[in-house]
């Protein structure tokens, strides 16, 4: 399982790989992004063979902007072929490929998914006010927000359901458990308020899709280091030449 | 054909009107508002029969974040479901109610057509912002970054007549609202775009456009005083 990607991060200055083979899939990606995990996810959860290109965020490469002209990762390339944005790519290769369908097709159940998501929005800035929070005001504004995000899946799956898209995961919970994996990490007493949320993030945890693409912790904590003090450090542990 | 609603908005202190009679469609709107636009475009494209409640989005009735915990319109209710949000919504009532589909079943061109209305709301946005912003350096730097937004949505609109392709369709009428409002307030960059510019000729003759359409005079009217601080709803017709 691809996981990740363990491909070096290119930089400014680097010249662009050449296009991926006839009808091979590629993901330009960066090993610690949420955005990505989400798209990786879908990959895994689908068993989609792809190749992945990861990009230096803080110094990306002047042609990565002809593939994405907003410059953010996770963007796709296959035949000619290029789209970007987490939910858009994610939902594209749900649609294209073979195999089960991880997107909600009841449309009552897809609204209320969706709306969902939108509340978990403030678990998702929350984690960024978090990680940015300078004064311990900052610190509670970041919680309160998190505490907002937590309670709104955490009342979601008051209905019996094991997983947000019902009894198996599906493409919600792969857009919801990125950043809840690094809130986890990040305030796991606050997760621990919210015994279903609590018991679903274990449940998560078996998942093949979720354990294919799960951060080694050390690592991770390394990544988050660097992006705290503002010194990103992209090519954390193994890392591949192209 | 409804449009957008006549009704007086109501407001805090206001009764809670009755739950809407089975299997009718409520919305609950307001005049003016954009995002409500998207949601009644998409019901007049499909003659969706529906009843509407409008709200003063200044002194919101408490009563009414018991449909929306955020307090934000359009928001659905009908046989005791309440949804909210103007593209969900929308996209729910596309699927759940007969008559043409408006959503594009082409997973790629989905995938183009919401990279797309991602490009126009980025400007759309841009252009609220520029219409309060004084400052000549930053009005500046507003309209390049619209400008290149909207060389994307250009060049999307030389290949295709509509953003859905032949015919207007689901992302025509998330993204309308926006024109129409440009076309008011910043129509310089709807003019110095040329395939935009007949893209809005276009969809004024149709007819979900026509008949959710507010007198010019109307709309800013309305966004004079929305800009002043102190939005007036009830303009025009009310019932």
């Amino acid at each position: 399982m691809a996981g990740m990607g363990n491909g070096k991060h290119l930089e400014t200055g680097e010249p662009r790989p050449s296009p991926p083979g006839n009808d091979v899939l590629r993901v330009y990606g960066m090993k610690f992004c949420p955005y990505v995990h989400r798209l990786k996810l879908v990959l895994a959860a689908k068993d989609i063979p792809h190749e992945t290109v990861n990009i230096n965020l803080s110094k990306k490469p002047e042609w990565y902007f002809d593939i994405n002209p907003l410059g953010k990762v996770p963007s796709i390339e296959k035949n000619g072929i290029i789209l970007y944005e987490s939910d858009v790519t994610s939902y594209y290769v749900d649609e294209t490929y073979a195999g089960k369908k991880l997107a909600t097709v009841d449309p009552l159940k897809k609204a209320r998914e969706q709306i969902l998501l939108g509340a978990w929005g403030n678990g998702i800035s929350g984690f960024y006010g978090y990680l940015r929070s300078k004064t311990p005001e900052e610190k509670d504004a970041a919680e309160t927000k998190i505490r907002a995000g937590f309670k709104a899946v955490d009342d979601y799956l008051n209905n019996g359901n094991q997983f947000v898209c019902g009894s198996g995961p599906g493409f919600t919970d792969y857009m919801i458990w990125p950043h809840l994996e690094r809130l986890a990490l990040a305030v796991p007493s606050i997760l621990k308020e919210y015994a279903l949320l609590q018991a679903y993030f274990d449940r998560m945890g078996e998942d093949k899709a979720v354990k294919a693409c799960r951060h080694v912790v050390d690592h991770y904590n390394q990544f988050i280091e660097g992006y705290a003090k503002g010194n990103v450090v992209y090519d954390i542990g193994t890392v591949e030449a192209y | 054909m409804a449009g957008m609603g006549n009704a007086k908005h109501l407001k805090a202190g206001d009764a809670e009107p009755a739950p809407p009679a089975k299997d009718v469609l409520r919305v609950y709107g307001m005049k003016f508002c954009l995002y409500v636009h998207r949601l009644k475009l998409v019901l007049a494209a499909k003659d969706i029969k529906h009843e509407t409640v409008n709200i003063d989005l200044q002194k919101k009735p408490d009563w009414f974040f018991q449909k929306n915990p955020r307090g934000k319109v359009p928001a659905i209710e009908k046989n005791g479901e309440t949804l909210y949000e103007s593209d969900i919504m929308s996209e729910y009532v596309d699927e759940i109610y007969p008559g043409r589909r408006l959503q594009t079943s082409d997973p790629l061109q989905n995938a183009k057509e919401k990279l797309v209305l991602g490009d126009f709301n980025e400007a759309a946005n841009k252009c609220y912002t520029l219409s309060r912003e004084n400052d000549d350096n930053k009005r500046s730097a507003l309209s390049t970054a619209i400008q290149a937004s909207l060389d994307k949505v250009e060049k999307f609109l030389g290949n295709s007549p509509y953003f859905s392709g032949q015919r207007p369709g689901f992302t025509d009428y998330m993204i309308w609202p926006h024109v129409e409002r440009m076309l008011l307030f910043n129509s310089e960059f709807i003019k110095g775009n040329l395939n935009i510019a007949s893209y809005c000729d276009r969809m004024g003759n149709d007819e979900a456009v026509k008949a959710c359409r507010h007198p010019a005079d109307l709309q800013i009217q309305f966004f004079e005083s929305y800009k002043a601080g102190n939005a007036i709803y009830d303009i025009g017709t009310v019932e």
